[in-house]
């Protein structure tokens, strides 16, 4: 039961943040201010859920960003879906949850993903990344700042959830 | 799953390689439309106009509230203002006039026998990567299909990119793969318009092209996507490129507070007889 309960509420969790994201907190709107709530939840699944579960929606976060967002698709799943295997692979990690380590692992993994999207589009000649690197360095501050509260959050919802 | 668990690294490479590869195919493909996509943008739909409707309340209400404590303030300034606008009356007349030019040029269903749909824009781009992305409240129950024409009042705004049953995609003609045939309005100098991330740029026109600072420009209808004739936008810079003319496009939509857009139902392709 406590399975199903948290599959509704992290697949619920991802539909409410990427609406967010697409609407209030749209980087059409806010630039590099506009936080990567998607990318915050790929952490969460990764240092909360099982592998398969995790795996299978944080595949559908990066989907959903891919469709959400025009075309290139299988940049943000296959970067997200790297992002997860990498954070997930060193979950055991009791650090993890205490703040500075966490704030390193958010912006790193900001970091990863540029680099990841940017490798990617630099095979494709006809696209090409239109963000400098400090707004890159800039959303990854974004992306910790609000990440953290973001993060606990989501854990005491999902803890709530496991009872 | 030990595995999987060992060799992250090598995870992210193999999924890079991936990426690579499943993103050329996209990109030279240039269609995402299936209906696992499509069920995507429709599970949307309701979440991003239910945001957009309390928004737009909450905005409302809260710019009643502070009317109110400025209408005192107001009342005068507006007084004031009330005497400066009848001297404006005149200039006004003149805009009128060059308006009803303009209004010409743009009235789409003066220009083509095209029927056209109003959309409200709910969502943007969720992504930094790709921001010139915008999702509409209209999709195929209102008659639009992949390809489409979008434009408001001001110009053109973009192409439909993927379609749900109420809700659509649309590539502005910021983004960098979108590219839209065109004239230069006062020369008939031809080029191509292509998205550079927040402006345009006009590639591709002859070198001993007569084009200035300020001309306008417009769609040739020749793409086979947007009708001919609308306006793009304004060339503000020039420079040489290769054996070119390249010429930077301020579009003339204001794309970052798009509120309200017109669907031209035209299929792609279909290049009607008076254009």
């Amino acid at each position: 039961m406590n399975k199903t309960f948290t599959i509704i509420f992290f697949i619920i969790l991802s539909l409410i943040l990427i609406v967010v994201q697409s609407t209030i907190l749209s980087p059409k709107n806010l630039g590099f201010l506009s936080p990567d709530l998607n990318l915050i939840l790929i952490i969460a699944l990764a240092l909360l859920t099982g592998f398969k579960g995790g795996t299978i929606l944080a595949f559908g976060n990066g989907y959903m960003m891919d469709i959400l967002s025009g075309n290139l698709m299988g940049v943000n799943t296959l970067s997200r879906l790297s992002i997860f295997a990498i954070i997930r692979s060193t979950n055991e990690n009791v650090y993890y949850h205490r703040i500075p380590v966490l704030f390193l692992a958010i912006f790193l993994s900001t970091i990863f993903l540029w680099v990841f999207i940017w490798i990617v589009i630099k095979f494709n000649s006809d696209v090409e990344v239109h963000n400098s690197f400090s707004e890159i360095f800039k959303n990854g501050l974004v992306n910790t700042v609000v990440g953290i509260p973001v993060f606990f959050l989501i854990k005491k919802f999902y803890e709530r959830v496991q009872k | 799953m030990g595995f999987l668990r060992r060799h992250p690294i090598l995870i992210s490479i193999i999924l890079l390689i991936l990426a690579i590869q499943v993103s050329s195919l996209y990109i030279n493909d240039k269609q995402v439309e299936n209906p696992f996509s499509r069920s995507i943008l429709n599970l949307n739909y309701y979440p991003q106009k239910f945001i957009h409707s309390v928004t737009g309340r909450i905005v409302t209400v809260w710019e009643n509230y502070i009317d109110l404590i400025d209408t005192k303030k107001e009342n005068l300034k507006l007084r004031l203002e009330n005497q400066k606008l009848r001297q404006k009356t005149i200039e006004i007349s003149e805009v009128k006039l060059q308006n009803e030019r303009l209004r010409k040029l743009l009235q789409f269903k003066e220009y083509t026998t095209h029927k056209t749909v109003t959309a409200n824009v709910i969502a943007g781009s969720p992504s930094l990567l790709r921001t010139e992305v915008v999702i509409i409240d209209k999709g195929a129950e209102s008659g639009i299909t992949e390809g489409m024409p979008v434009a408001s009042y001001d110009g053109i705004v973009g192409r439909i990119h993927l379609v749900g049953d109420k809700n659509s995609e649309v590539i502005l003609i910021t983004d960098p793969l979108s590219a839209v045939d065109a004239y230069i309005h006062r020369t008939r100098a031809r080029g191509i318009v292509k998205g550079t991330g927040n402006s345009c740029v006009m590639d591709y026109i002859e070198n001993n092209t007569d084009i200035s600072n300020g001309d306008k420009v417009i769609s040739s209808g020749k793409d086979g996507f947007f009708p001919k004739g609308v306006l793009i936008g304004t060339v503000d810079n020039i420079e040489q490129k290769g054996g070119f003319l390249s010429a930077h496009v301020s579009p003339n939509v204001e794309l970052k507070s798009l509120e309200e857009v017109l669907v031209i139902l035209k299929k792609p392709g279909n290049i009607a007889f008076n254009e």
